[in-house]
């Protein structure tokens, strides 16, 4: 590989030309003036200040992707049309094969996402008050839907929680599908070796959150779910049980969010690059659209594509929680991802024909 | 076998088409072409606009593939990164990145073509001054006049000193400075011996430059041989400059062309007229 930096640099000026900035400041000042919670959110108890905290995060990074993902998957796309207006000219007798221009290219598209993507980190923390969420997702164990017809009706399960973190909490979300009438009482109660009964109770009318503190390095995690009192069915859906370590560093949220947001949009731009060196412009933005759309529509959990983990992150950062980093696998499909563009650059042989 | 001695060009049967429309139709541009040029040897490309003149200096610098024929340079000696670094190439409407500051594009390309980035400043600064660019080093090309791109054009195909130099209409823009640029770095080149294939309009460009001529037409080489048997004895028509005459001996020239039988088409002052007032103006 015949890595050029200049090819780099070059590639990086040309995603920042000037109306990039100028869409880049505008969005920056829509994040940062723009109001994200209402005003029903903002309270002075902990849960309140996490949530009104977490929606301005949240708000913040709407705003950035909002920019970010249209204008480099564009930019992207266009890419290939420059090489074949001229820079192929230019391109086409130097020594770099057509996979090294276009790892270049991305490269340089990965650094300025990374320059344009800081600010936004700052702005979210800003917006959130400054106050770090008080609960980092670890994880979510994946149960079968367990329902509760009647009083009395109780269900037991088996649960592993994450190892390695400091303190954790478990939070069971259940519903009462479809209930416009009186809720229904819950209790859960957890017990584990050498532990005594956790437990928490909850009066269930839409959808609500049972949360109880789990010790460190508990292993198996025997949970009794019952219904104590009557009201409407009750259920446990599958893959609701979400585990959460306490007092995540200050950093811990801006980070996670600045890096899924950094490698999904990496790897969209990728796909635009990749197709636009076979197809149109025009194609190239509307595949790239397409697996982002997928990826947020569609629920593929184990899928690493960083879509994915990117809109989970902005879910969990909008409930008022700080988002765990990308998993090895995210960084993997963001890899795979960018092995797109200069392998499709590399076997198009006409790349740097002139468009007549 | 690959010696000192191979030609720096072998085309044999060269054709070149493009596929487009609905239907998919090809449309061929170039058919047919038998070139070969010695090492130094100095070849014209002439003909008119949609012959092929750009897409065989193309498919020469290895921009495009050719989809039929063979093409072998410097007797196949080098592949890939190697082949490159010995071939400059200066395109018809080069578009050269308006991002970049002068100096920046011009080491960017020198290091592209495989010389070393110590190497790279020094040598685009010292081309830059050569075609009289020192003062724009620091502007950026979206800022070039035409003439100025085209001058820098002429550097950046020399910047790592090709030993094969394709020019695709080298003086198209250029004023009566940059005509006396392009001699010098011309003349430089082939006193290193590089080869040099020249496409152009500009019949004095390929008298003074070229010992051989090929004229494409349609896409196919209609004719081929010294600039002087094609252009001189087909034509009947030679460009005399003058110099250090005043008008009574200009007039005794016109008498002389008179008497046997010629025609003095153009009278007027010469470019090298031009370029001394620039030169005074300048100083």
């Amino acid at each position: 590989m015949n890595f050029s930096p200049g090819l780099v640099t070059l590639a990086s000026r040309r995603f920042l030309s000037p109306p990039g900035l100028a869409l880049w400041a505008v969005a920056l000042c829509i994040a940062l003036f723009l109001p994200f919670a209402p005003s029903a959110a903002r309270g002075a108890n902990q849960v309140s200040s996490d949530v009104s905290g977490g929606l301005g995060r949240q708000g913040v990074w709407l705003c950035a992707l909002a920019f970010a993902l249209p204008w480099f998957t564009t930019r992207a796309a266009a890419c290939s049309r420059q090489w074949r207006r001229g820079d192929g000219d230019w391109l086409g007798t130097g020594t770099c094969t057509r996979g090294d221009v276009g790892a270049a290219y991305l490269l340089g598209c990965a650094l300025a996402l990374g320059f344009v993507l800081l600010p936004f980190a700052v702005a979210g923390e800003w917006r959130a008050g400054g106050a770090a969420p008080a609960l980092v997702w670890l994880g979510e164990s994946d149960v079968e839907t367990v329902i509760l017809f009647k009083e009395g009706d109780r269900a037991d399960l088996k649960l592993h929680p994450p190892s390695g973190a400091q303190v954790l909490m478990a939070r069971f979300i259940v519903a009462a599908p479809g209930s416009g009438g009186p809720g229904a009482q819950v209790r859960a109660r957890a017990s584990g070796p050498g532990t005594a009964d956790l437990g928490a109770e909850a009066l269930i009318s839409n959808a609500a959150a049972l949360s109880m503190d789990i010790p460190r390095g508990l292993g198996e995690l025997s949970l009794s779910f019952e219904r104590i009192g009557p009201g409407a069915v009750v259920a446990l859906e599958g893959r609701r049980v979400l585990w959460f370590g306490r007092d995540p560093p200050r950093w811990s949220a801006p980070l996670a969010l600045y890096l899924h947001a950094w490698l999904a949009c990496i790897a969209v731009a990728a796909v635009s690059l990749a197709v636009a060196a076979w197809g149109s412009q025009g194609t190239a933005i509307l595949a790239a659209s397409a697996l982002l759309a997928l990826a947020w529509l569609v629920d593929f959990a184990p899928m690493p594509w960083p879509g994915v983990g990117l809109r989970d992150a902005l879910d969990l950062a909008g409930g008022g929680f700080a988002p765990s980093r990308p998993t090895l696998a995210t960084w993997a499909g963001c890899g795979l991802a960018m092995l797109c563009a200069p392998a499709a650059a590399a076997l198009q042989g006409d790349l740097w024909r002139r468009d007549s | 076998m690959a010696t000192m001695n191979s030609p720096a060009i072998q085309a044999r049967g060269l054709e070149q088409s493009y596929r487009s429309g609905l239907l998919w139709r090809a449309r061929t541009v170039l058919a047919d072409i038998h070139i070969e040029l010695a090492r130094g040897g100095r070849l014209g490309l002439v003909g008119p606009n949609g012959s092929g003149k750009s897409t065989l200096l193309r498919l020469i610098a290895g921009v495009e593939r050719p989809s039929r024929g063979e093409l072998i340079l410097f007797g196949g000696a080098y592949k890939g990164g190697e082949l490159r670094r010995r071939i400059g190439f200066l395109p018809e409407d080069a578009s050269f990145p308006r991002e970049l500051r002068a100096q920046e594009t011009m080491e960017l390309l020198a290091s592209l073509r495989g010389v070393p980035r110590s190497a790279a400043r020094e040598r685009s600064r010292e081309l830059l001054s050569a075609v009289g660019l020192e003062r724009a080093a620091a502007t950026t090309l979206g800022r070039f006049s035409r003439g100025m791109l085209r001058r820098f054009g002429l550097a950046q195909a020399m910047v790592h000193e090709p030993e094969l130099i394709l020019l695709d209409e080298p003086t198209a823009g250029l004023d009566a400075q940059g005509f006396a640029v392009f001699d010098e770095l011309l003349a430089r080149a082939r006193a290193r011996g590089a080869s040099l294939v020249i496409a152009s309009h500009v019949l004095t460009d390929l008298q003074t430059h070229c010992d051989r001529l090929i004229v494409l037409h349609e896409g196919g080489a209609a004719a081929s041989g010294a600039p002087a048997d094609l252009l001189g004895s087909e034509q009947g028509t030679t460009m005399l400059e003058v110099e250090g005459l005043d008008s009574a001996g200009l007039e005794a020239v016109r008498e002389t062309v008179e008497a046997r039988g010629g025609h003095l088409l153009m009278r007027g002052p010469s470019t090298a007229a031009l370029r001394a007032l620039y030169r005074r103006l300048s100083q």
